[in-house]
């Protein structure tokens, strides 16, 4: 798969990897951020060695990488909607999701519950951040680009996410028994997002790596096998 | 090299337009990042269209699940042509 349309939007997706024979392994979807994310953000960091022993798919957020942009629909219910309709082929998964792609994951599992069999959540953003937060994670070392710009200045994408409610204790209490991963920046904004989701989901594995907000980038030797041994647990859900 | 070179070449231009390469003569010490600035979901549209040509033996994937990230910056379009042709069978080159 290269491009499919779903939902009226043309949208690029990535699949790597395969199942290794007599060792089944749920396929995982890995979902990037806004702005100056795509499926690159995993290709090129933890995809690939994930991908050493399962299926992983890599879907581009619409507006970002290669897949179309549309002037609305940037909200977690609507690109949850676009990744339902992103994996019908595949049997239920394991989902990681960095940034607002792990708030797009909450909001997936909590109306997809059949559909996903572990969540790793990769510096979430589940406070209000205000406008100097987001300076530190878009920082003038990271330009934001052409595509990103466009996003900014030509769709929704902004009044969106102001929009967009917080992802609650209660959202995430109601995820109790899904083997549940986070992970935080030491120097990231969204640091808090652990008690949270220590508080909501007293079983959920935590993790505070070195780093900032990209740990895919920044910590992707730490990164890379906390999720491996994640994906690879074999407990029974609760 | 030079059939694997000539064909990575094309599917470059295929992936960022033959208007961004007119300037620049694309060869093995041609580097991704730093020669061609290439997006990294272009390198990845790249890695797809590699793939479709020369099939699931070359593995893209597995070449860079051990580089780190300053190797994958630094890789030049020789290197991934090497590496092609070393996963190609004699017959298939």
């Amino acid at each position: 798969m290269a491009y499919v349309c779903v939902r009226g939007v043309r949208h690029h997706v990535v699949d790597l990897g395969r199942e290794l024979p007599g060792a089944p392994a749920d396929p995982v979807v890995m979902l990037h951020g806004l702005l100056t994310g795509s499926a690159a953000s995993w290709f090129f960091t933890v995809a690939p060695a994930l991908a050493r022993t399962r299926r992983v798919r890599l879907p581009d957020w619409r507006g970002h990488g290669r897949s179309e942009r549309t002037p609305t629909g940037y909200g977690t219910a609507a690109l949850a909607a676009d990744l339902s309709d992103l994996t019908t082929d595949l049997p239920p998964f394991a989902l990681v999701g960095h940034s607002y792609g792990a708030a797009v994951a909450v909001r997936f599992a909590l109306t997809r519950p059949g559909r996903v069999t572990r969540l790793a959540l990769v510096d979430p953003p589940f406070q209000p951040v205000g406008a100097a937060d987001l300076g530190r994670v878009f920082t003038a070392a990271t330009p934001l680009g052409e595509r990103a710009a466009a996003l900014v200045g030509e769709t929704s994408l902004l009044a969106d996410l102001a929009a967009e409610p917080a992802v609650t204790a209660a959202d995430l209490a109601a995820l109790d028994g899904l083997p549940t991963l986070a992970v935080a920046g030491s120097d990231s904004p969204f640091r808090p997002a652990l008690d949270l989701v220590g508080r909501a989901l007293p079983g959920a594995r935590r993790h505070v790596l070195t780093g900032g907000h990209d740990l895919h980038v920044t910590a992707r030797a730490r990164l890379t096998p906390l999720l491996t041994t994640f994906l690879e647990e074999t407990e029974c859900p609760r | 090299m030079t059939r694997v070179l000539d064909e990575v070449v094309a599917m470059l231009v295929e992936v960022v337009g033959e208007d961004f390469l007119l300037d620049l003569e694309v060869g093995p010490d041609t580097t991704f990042n730093d020669d061609l600035a290439l997006e990294s979901i272009e390198f990845v549209a790249l890695a797809e269209k590699l793939q479709l040509r020369y099939g699931p033996a070359i593995d893209f994937a597995a070449f860079i699940a051990d580089m780190d990230l300053d190797q994958i910056l630094a890789m030049s379009v020789g290197d991934l042509v090497a590496h092609i042709e070393s996963r190609l069978s004699p017959a298939a080159v």
